[in-house]
């Protein structure tokens, strides 16, 4: 569709072109309005994420084991919505209101936890949280990608995340903050992270436009499109090919938790410092998304999404080296963070790069959900590898696998620019 | 809005920012197909994103002002001018003589330091320690000093001290903290902490009342490890919290609170034995005079959650109301046989155990006392 066939799309190119019209060069309005919608509902999701620990084990008396359940279930919880939510954004060509739905359901949760005061009830408020995420993330993407050019994916994926990761950095400060001012009160964190979702819901609501609001005029006789057709991106090999190599790449992916876990055993600092090491991730992450959006447009997504496992090797590596002094750790997270800079929304633009815009919702619900279930997979492997042999077992076996799969994956992904699916 | 709407508006060819079209005033457009689009009065969107981030905004600041005012109260006054200028005195020389330790509330560099000052004149110049805490006992060169350690992640310890206010061992508490206690020959120690709930006042709340090895700085038992008997019958119940330990001069027997049902017991037990014996109903945070004769206690009266204080004689079991009359959470501390001190409205005060008298403020600007001998 991004074929110049008749007059007709060149208006219609020219009014996206308009559309993009943004702060920063090829990013739309749109993208920074569901970028701070974003913002907003990370700084209230990880302002409750980062007491939440501590309420269930210290408030509740939840034994350590039972919170390390809830915490799976809580990272797995938002994993299989994706694809449905992707699909249902594509057939009804609404992904705003999917992606609403799914924000003001997490947004709900938030006061709910000042009533819930037993195991049950915070599993299932915490699981429900995880369900408005894993609704409104396609659907989002989705519409992030309506909203741009297909030469400009990377650099407006790259600003989405940019702000998103900044509300994930804001939000535990903030509780930080509430705590000093209001000592042991939780339910002032809760409030307020309510208060925040709110502001982001609004953002959302009142400001950013729906994808139809584009389409519409362009072919309003389109017929709703059905499971078939949108399972159909399947078929299509090079949008298979990213799928296949995310989800390898994700099976040999130490989680965040895990690479501080090593880090802290091999430097033995306290566990108080765990917090910090998240802010130091991130803050890279921030600062290198949007450059690394723009060198993903320039010389090809799959390159740089490829060389982003390399750089994670890299970190890897970082964690086998004898520990000499303080300077690692901080050159291990800047390029954790870097490799979240090259990889997270990068894929999310190969992605959507290469799909026809009638079932971008649905290929980004796929990618999320493969994605997301080896990422969880590999959680559990690396902590059988580790008690089966030790860190550096552990360590080295998966720093083994992700060099072979990202050698792979640059035979299948690097060798062309940005293929398209339609070309 | 429907889909009808959405159309007119791109179809009208106005410019990308098309959420403001819905503020552009009532005039008729016509559409290039000829219809006209009913005008339509809206609040724009802008105007309804600052109402609804000016509310809430209000909402989560008066909730946290609201929140932080309600964890203040009960807790200090507002900085007096006070006697706490540099002294000549250090502690060693305070403590060589009967010596109140108490924690000191000013809202000013040493907020929550422990001080010290002789029992001759409780009021004067104190001596401020390096140790911070939120509750503090000491008895015998043996202190306990609960703490929150207020990171991203906050924790709660109880820091274990000798006479020279230097941490000899520190355990980790599961909440926040509430009574502090050492036995008179500073062998056993005990924490009360909020597990649930931020106060007695609360209606539904959790304890954990630790008893800790001070030699040691380890802890020796949780009171829900110990069997509890009512007339020589063994007792059960999920709801048991135990709170407010006082040793007797032996140190393996102390008095405790103990709340099951929506009441209030005073268990007496026995370290060794893991055992207490309920002994009477309505009694909170007792503490037990020099003498070993009497209990002091915060007595619940009404159903309002009010205590008075009152004391209870030992061996007859009568209780006499003390002459404070204003509802006072805080676990008391005999000044010596007489006379009993308690922190209130972020001061120590002093009233006679007998019921006589008025109540006196003895320090201002202090809490947590302990009076050393």
């Amino acid at each position: 569709m991004y074929q110049i066939e008749n007059s007709r799309q060149v208006l219609d190119s020219g009014r996206r072109l308009r559309l993009a019209r943004g702060r920063l060069p090829g990013v739309a309005r749109n993208v920074v309005l569901l970028g701070l919608t974003s913002m907003f509902t990370d700084i209230s999701a990880e302002m409750v994420n980062t007491i939440l620990p501590l309420y269930l084990v210290f408030t509740l008396g939840l034994a350590p084991l039972q919170f390390g359940i809830i915490d799976g279930i809580y990272q797995g919880g938002s994993v299989l919505v994706r694809i449905a939510s992707g699909f249902l954004s594509d057939r009804w060509r609404s992904p705003k209101l999917i992606a609403a739905s799914g924000y003001a359901l997490s947004a709900l949760t938030k006061p709910a936890f000042l009533l819930a005061h037993g195991a049950a009830s915070l599993t299932g408020l915490i699981v429900l949280d995880r369900i408005g995420k894993g609704i409104r993330t396609a659907p989002r993407d989705a519409l992030i990608s309506h909203s741009t050019k297909p030469g400009d994916l990377g650099i407006a994926f790259g600003v989405h995340r940019a702000l998103d990761t900044a509300g994930a950095m804001i939000g535990p400060l903030l509780a930080f903050f509430l705590l000093l001012l209001a000592p042991n009160s939780f339910d002032a964190v809760f409030v307020v992270s309510f208060c925040i979702a709110l502001i982001g819901l609004g953002v959302l609501a009142l400001f950013v436009r729906d994808v139809s609001d584009v389409e519409a005029e362009k072919s309003p006789t389109r017929p709703t499109i059905s499971v078939r057709e949108a399972l159909g991106v399947l078929a299509e090999p090079r949008f298979r090919v990213v799928v296949l190599v995310g989800s390898a790449l994700g099976l040999f992916t130490i989680s965040d938790a895990f690479v501080y876990l090593v880090l802290q055993r091999r430097f033995e600092f306290g566990i108080g410092y765990f917090p910090l090491l998240y802010v130091a991730t991130a803050l890279i992450y921030v600062v290198l998304a949007v450059p690394f959006g723009h060198l993903a447009d320039r010389f090809g997504r799959g390159r740089i999404f490829v060389a982003g496992y390399l750089v994670l090797a890299v970190v890897y590596a970082s964690l086998l080296l004898p520990a000499l002094g303080p300077i690692q750790v901080l050159i291990s997270l800047g390029l954790l963070g870097t490799y979240y800079a090259m990889t997270d929304g990068v894929l999310s633009a190969l992605t959507s790069g290469m799909l026809p815009a009638h079932v971008v919702g649905t290929g980004l619900g796929i990618v999320a959900s493969a994605t997301g279930v080896t990422r969880l997979f590999a959680s559990v492997l690396f902590g059988l590898a580790w008690t089966l042999w030790d860190i550096q077992g552990a360590v080295s076996a998966f720093l083994v696998a992700l060099l072979a799969f990202a050698l792979v994956a640059a035979v299948l992904l690097g060798r062309r620019k940005d293929p398209l699916v339609h070309e | 809005m429907s889909r009808h709407t959405r159309r007119s508006r791109a179809g009208a060819g106005q410019g990308p920012r098309l959420p403001r079209v819905e503020a552009s005033g009532p005039t008729l457009t016509p559409r290039p197909d000829g219809e006209i689009t009913q005008p339509r009065k809206r609040v724009s969107p802008g105007v309804l994103f600052a109402a609804l981030t000016a509310a809430c905004l209000i909402v989560a600041a008066g909730y946290v002002a609201v929140v932080a005012l309600r964890n203040q109260s009960g807790g200090t006054l507002a900085a007096s001018a006070l006697p706490t200028g540099p002294t000549a005195t250090t502690s060693a020389a305070i403590q060589g003589a009967p010596h109140l330790v108490f924690q000191h509330v000013v809202r000013d560099d040493n907020y929550a330091k422990v001080a010290v000052v002789p029992l001759s004149d409780p009021d004067g110049p104190r001596v401020m320690t390096d140790l911070s805490c939120e509750r503090v006992y000491e008895a015998a060169g043996h202190g306990l000093c609960l703490v929150p350690d207020k990171g991203l992640i906050a924790q709660y310890w109880a820091i274990v001290f000798g006479s020279d206010f230097r941490e000899q061992a520190r355990i980790q508490l599961i909440g926040s903290p509430s009574r502090a206690r050492v036995s008179a020959d500073g062998r056993y120690g005990a924490t009360t902490v909020f597990v649930y709930g931020h106060s007695y006042a609360d209606a539904q709340f959790s304890t954990q009342t630790t008893i800790v090895d001070m030699a040691r700085g380890t802890p020796v038992a949780e009171l829900e490890q110990f069997a509890v008997f009512r007339d020589d019958v063994q007792i059960h119940s999920p709801d048991f919290n135990f709170w407010g330990v006082t040793f007797a001069s032996d140190s393996n027997t102390f008095y405790a609170t103990l709340r099951t049902g929506g009441q209030t017991f005073l268990v007496k037990g026995d370290i060794v034995a893991r055992q207490l014996r309920v002994l009477h109903a309505s009694v909170e945070c007792p503490s037990l005079s020099p003498d070993g004769t009497r209990i002091a206690y915060k007595k619940p009266v009404g159903d309002q959650g009010d205590w008075r204080f009152t004391v209870l004689d030992l061996a007859t079991m009568a209780e006499t109301p003390l002459a404070e009359m204003e509802s006072v959470d805080d676990q008391i501390e005999w000044m010596d046989n007489q006379q009993v001190m308690y922190g209130k409205a972020g001061g120590l005060w002093i009233v006679p155990s007998d019921g006589s008298g008025s109540p006196k403020l003895l320090v201002h600007d202090a809490l947590s006392p302990a009076v050393v001998r």
